[in-house]
């Protein structure tokens, strides 16, 4: 009872108070009443009373102790020094939990990413035991050939060798259809690499034996996303192109496979393929393979490694495949073997095309979230010299170090606890964004979440800087305040002034650089959207097919099947036109064949494209000389070939091309190949790559091995995309094929610029962070300069000093200190440019104008960073200020 | 003679209980019964009087509530509860008790 009813004391402080007031009142008012009764005149009995009872306030003080709790009062008064000072101080407290929380949430954030691609370990037992096995050709790193995995096993230098490779395949799940990336396995990757089974078995050598039942283990992550986590997983089935694998099991939680950045969802055993799945592989022999292997524990890395280049040539000789010949042959025996650690997964390039932009970037962000505790710092510090008397005075009047301390915790703590909220967030939405972005180009892209220890590790340290800064600075300086000197001298005492001027000069610098590195990214982006891509890209959509399972069966006859597709796309009036590419336009077109007149030989490299009839007149695509393919084109007709105007000349100089004859690569089927048309040039490829030389050839002259897994390019009617209804139906129809990706043409386009788009935002967005830290850091050391040079100020003014003269005074501190840093910028971007190129792998050439954006943005930066401190140090009084003095 | 000490340590909850029995009086009240019992020997600090009225009422010891006097002054006037005389019973015991072992330490010594 009496702890409530204290409590409720405690929660209604401001009457409490009055009570006490009122009793102690009362009490003095009865005792000068007694006296005045005793003859003291009136004024002399109050005054008498008053005296008797003491100290009224700490009297008073004591009576609040007794009536209520204690701790409920001191974090009242907590909150409302709290509140207090949010409210003097707000801008500046903003200002440093933002800068703060996105320097520790882009950290953190870029951190997870590049240590998740380039530097997690395997989630297996021991996994700095694995081994990453490739050859070399040349200066090429190859795969190993499937064969190469049984000779290694056969050795047993190693406990466990694994071979795997990617496919993707459609694999079909009760009624869903999709595809996926399925891993054919073969050799010990599971039980004797470490990988548990989260239900059911795990997949053996033995699996893959000729008439062994079809078998498929699944991720513990595929188990969750496609079969909800259900019990009965092992009584389902998956049908992957058309042949039924039995589900057998599920591996343990985290394990996704050794691609990293590329998660598996489905193993099955390499070798007993059904049919339909057999055509997507070459020969077993010429089949090549990602291998890892587990080296036997107590054998040291270099000591396998050399056994396994002593083995090396004995490798080749054993697998090499009577079907190489002879020049191909030598240059298989010729290849090197590279033994690399395999602790953190296969050595994919996909994880270095992400990653290294990755390490870049946090670096850069290190180097951001630095900036930004100097100006916390320089930030607080100036608060707290501009505090210190009020320190002081409250000292004076009794207050204990302690409980200044305590407040210049409190008063620091939302920003403690903003950053570590903010932070998360931008750390978190980074990611994903991040992610998502990446999963547009390459839809296989995948990251474990779960947090392991480095990154739980760094994201703590990197809170706790923050939280020295945001915390022990200004306490410890609220510690150090002293009654006598900080009431008689607002001065502030330490630090060297001149290395405060350096490190803002250097963050000015940085900023420079930053900003010129950004302006740079953002108008490379801005000039690739601007290039033009030859076609009109509006209500233009690209619908990818692929296989129905069993779908590309024996009785698939390719022609007629794409005939009647196109048929029924193009009937219904739903789109306006239609038309069939083997691989459609913004991505990498691979197909780079030499073409030459024919019966001459020389020849030139243009890239090759299969299209139908309508190809151009769907993509607006002008045909500038002859005419378009036509539907009765077969493959016993002639073949013909359509040039891009840039191909025509190069092929035919400035002769007309249309009715002559080329030959196309080495097919002896286009040896003799009739030039019926000229198109402009377009951007068919990459846009990176701008247009290119293309020779197109009709779709309908080859046979299901160009022709399978197309792209449907269609058109939209009046303003509308075209209908993805009519178009899905219209596909299904077949029951061979289904839609797998169905896409606008410029949304394809900024899926092939995703890393352009990711550098020029982000460096856009440290830039731009980096510009209002540098303004945060100038005002906060402008702000200090002025707080500390006050009275010298004051002193000139009294002597004759005009306001004109002392705000030139901190405006030319300003100059000296952003022309300095600015001209360190400059010369930092300039030695920068060979350097990006080399880490981000992109030839990156600054200049004059970008170093101008930049220079611009920071001049107006500067200028409002210093125009409060200016007008503060022009308006200073001084008979305040000497008498302060 | 200088003021005695503050009312005796622990014994200043038996003399305010002590005062309150005899009927409800306001803070000044019971500082001056207190002086004039103890013909002025015990003076009660106000700084210990208050805070000590305030924890004794949050023990439910006593009740207090303001009213105007016969002068028309406001004051807090406290009264015993039930369970402030059960402790004044109590409080009464343990001093005597006290009062009496003290006494017979300083006379056989």
């Amino acid at each position: 009872m009496g702890y409530f009813s204290r409590l409720l004391r405690s929660l209604r402080p401001d009457a409490r108070d009055r009570d006490h007031r009122d009793e102690v009142a009362s009490h003095i008012e009865e005792r000068a009443e007694a006296l005045i009764q005793q003859g003291l005149a009136p004024d002399a009995a109050r005054a008498e009373a008053r005296s008797h009872f003491g100290r009224e306030i700490r009297v008073r003080e004591r009576m609040r102790e007794a009536d209520g709790l204690p701790w409920v009062d001191r974090l009242g008064s907590d909150v409302e020094h709290l509140w207090r000072s949010l409210r003097r101080d707000a801008l500046s407290t903003v200002a440093i939990t933002g800068s703060l929380a996105v320097g520790v949430g882009v950290t953190v954030g870029l951190f997870f990413l590049a240590h998740s691609l380039l530097y997690r370990p395997l989630p297996v037992p021991a996994p700095d035991e694995l081994v990453a096995l490739r050859s070399v050709e040349g200066e090429n790193p190859v795969p190993l050939l499937a064969p190469m995995v049984q000779r290694i096993r056969d050795e047993r230098i190693f406990d466990a060798v694994c071979g795997l490779l990617t496919l993707s395949a459609t694999v079909q799940i009760d009624e869903r259809m999709s595809p996926v990336a399925v891993h054919p396995m073969t050799g010990d990757c599971f039980a004797p690499m470490g990988v548990g089974a989260a239900v059911g078995r795990l997949l053996t050598d033995d699996d893959g034996q000729e008439g062994r039942p079809h078998v498929a283990l699944l991720t513990w992550e595929a188990w969750h996303r496609e079969f909800a986590g259900r019990p009965d997983v092992l009584q389902q089935t998956v049908n992957v192109d058309g042949t039924r694998y039995q589900i057998v099991g599920v591996t343990a939680r985290g394990f996704t496979g050794y691609a990293v950045g590329q998660p598996a969802q489905l193993f099955i055993p390499f070798g007993n393929f059904a049919d339909g799945l057999r055509a997507y592989f070459p020969p077993p022999d010429l089949q090549v393979m990602e291998v890892i292997a587990r080296r036997r524990s107590g054998d040291a890395f270099a000591a396998v490694a050399a056994r396994v280049v002593d083995r090396w040539s004995a490798w080749l000789d054993g697998t090499v495949s009577p079907r190489l010949q002879d020049g191909a042959k030598r240059q298989y025996l010729q290849r090197r073997v590279s033994v690399m650690p395999g602790s953190t997964g296969l050595p994919v390039a996909f994880r270095d095309r992400l990653g290294r932009p990755a390490v870049a970037l946090l670096m850069v962000a290190v180097v951001m979230l630095g900036m930004g505790c100097l100006n916390a710092a320089n930030l607080l510090l100036a608060r707290s010299a501009g505090r210190r008397r009020e320190a002081a005075v409250r000292a004076a009047m009794g207050a204990s170090t302690r409980q200044l301390v305590r407040e210049a915790i409190v008063e620091n703590l939302p920003i403690l606890l903003g950053v570590l909220a903010g932070a998360s967030v931008v750390a978190i939405t980074l990611v994903q964004v991040l992610t998502e972005r990446y999963q547009q180009s390459s839809p296989a892209f995948g990251l474990s979440s779960e947090l392991d220890q480095p990154v739980v590790v760094f994201a703590v340290s990197v809170t706790l800087l923050a939280w020295v800064l945001v915390l022990a600075l200004p306490a410890w300086r609220t510690s150090r305040v002293e009654v006598g000197s900080d009431l008689t001298s607002p001065r502030v005492v330490g630090g060297s002034q001149r290395t405060r001027y350096a490190l803002v000069a250097a963050q000015v610098g940085l900023t420079v650089v930053l900003l010129v590195v950004g302006t740079f990214f953002a108008t490379q982006l801005r000039s690739l959207y601007q290039r033009e891509p030859g076609f009109i890209t509006d209500r233009l959509w690209v619908a990818q097919l692929s296989a129905r399972p069993g779908g590309y069966d024996g009785a698939f006859d390719s022609g007629a099947h794409y005939r009647d597709l196109v048929e029924r796309v193009t009937m219904g009036g739903q789109v306006a036109s239609a038309a069939l590419i083997r691989t459609p336009p913004f991505q990498a077109q691979s197909w780079v064949v030499p073409v030459g007149q024919a019966g001459r030989a020389e020849d030139v490299p243009l890239s090759q494209a299969f299209v139908t009839d309508g190809f151009f007149e769907t993509l607006r695509l002008p045909v500038v000389a002859g005419h378009d393919f036509a539907r009765i084109d077969q493959p016993r007709n002639r073949h013909v070939a359509i040039l891009s105007q840039d191909a025509a000349r190069m092929v035919f100089g400035d002769a007309p091309a249309v009715g002559r004859f080329i030959r196309v690569g080495s097919a002896p089927v286009n040896q003799q190949v009739e030039v019926i048309g000229v198109v402009a040039d377009a951007i068919l490829g990459l846009p990176q790559q701008g247009t290119t030389p293309v020779v197109y050839l009709s779709f309908w002259q080859y046979g299901a091995a160009v022709q399978t897994y197309p792209s449907l390019v269609v058109r939209g009617l009046d303003s509308r995309p075209p209908d993805r209804q009519a178009v899905h139906a219209a596909v299904d129809a077949s029951g061979r094929e289904y839609v797998s990706v169905w896409r606008a043409m410029d949304n394809r386009r900024d899926a092939a610029l995703v890393n352009e788009y990711l550098l020029a935002s982000l460096s856009g967005v440290f830039g731009v962070l980096a510009l209002l830290l540098a303004t945060l850091g100038l005002y906060g050391l402008l702000r200090l300069l002025v707080v500390e040079r006050a009275a010298e100020f004051g002193v000139r003014v009294a002597l004759g000093a005009t306001a004109g003269r002392i705000a030139r005074m901190v405006a030319g501190q300003t100059v000296l200190i952003v022309g300095a840093g600015a001209v360190a910028g400059v010369v930092t971007a300039g030695l920068l440019n060979a350097g990006l190129s080399t880490v981000l792998g992109t030839p990156v050439s600054m200049s004059a104008a970008h170093v101008g954006v930049a220079m611009v943005l920071m001049m107006a930066a500067a200028l409002a960073a210093s125009a409060g401190p200016v007008r503060r140090a022009s308006s200073v009084n001084p008979l305040e200020q000497i008498r302060r003095e | 003679m200088g003021r005695a000490p503050d009312a005796l340590n622990g014994s200043l909850d038996l003399l305010v209980l002590r005062v309150l029995a005899r009927g409800p009086a306001h803070g000044y009240a019971i500082a001056s019964a207190i002086a004039s019992a103890s013909a002025d020997l015990l003076r009660v600090e106000e700084g210990s009087l208050y805070p000590a009225l305030r924890r004794m009422e949050h023990d439910g010891l006593l009740r207090a509530e303001w009213r105007v006097t016969e002068t028309n002054r406001r004051v807090r006037e406290y009264r015993l509860t039930a369970r402030g005389r059960e402790r004044l019973e109590d409080e009464r015991t343990r001093w005597q008790r006290v009062a009496k072992g003290v006494a017979l330490v300083l006379r056989s010594v």
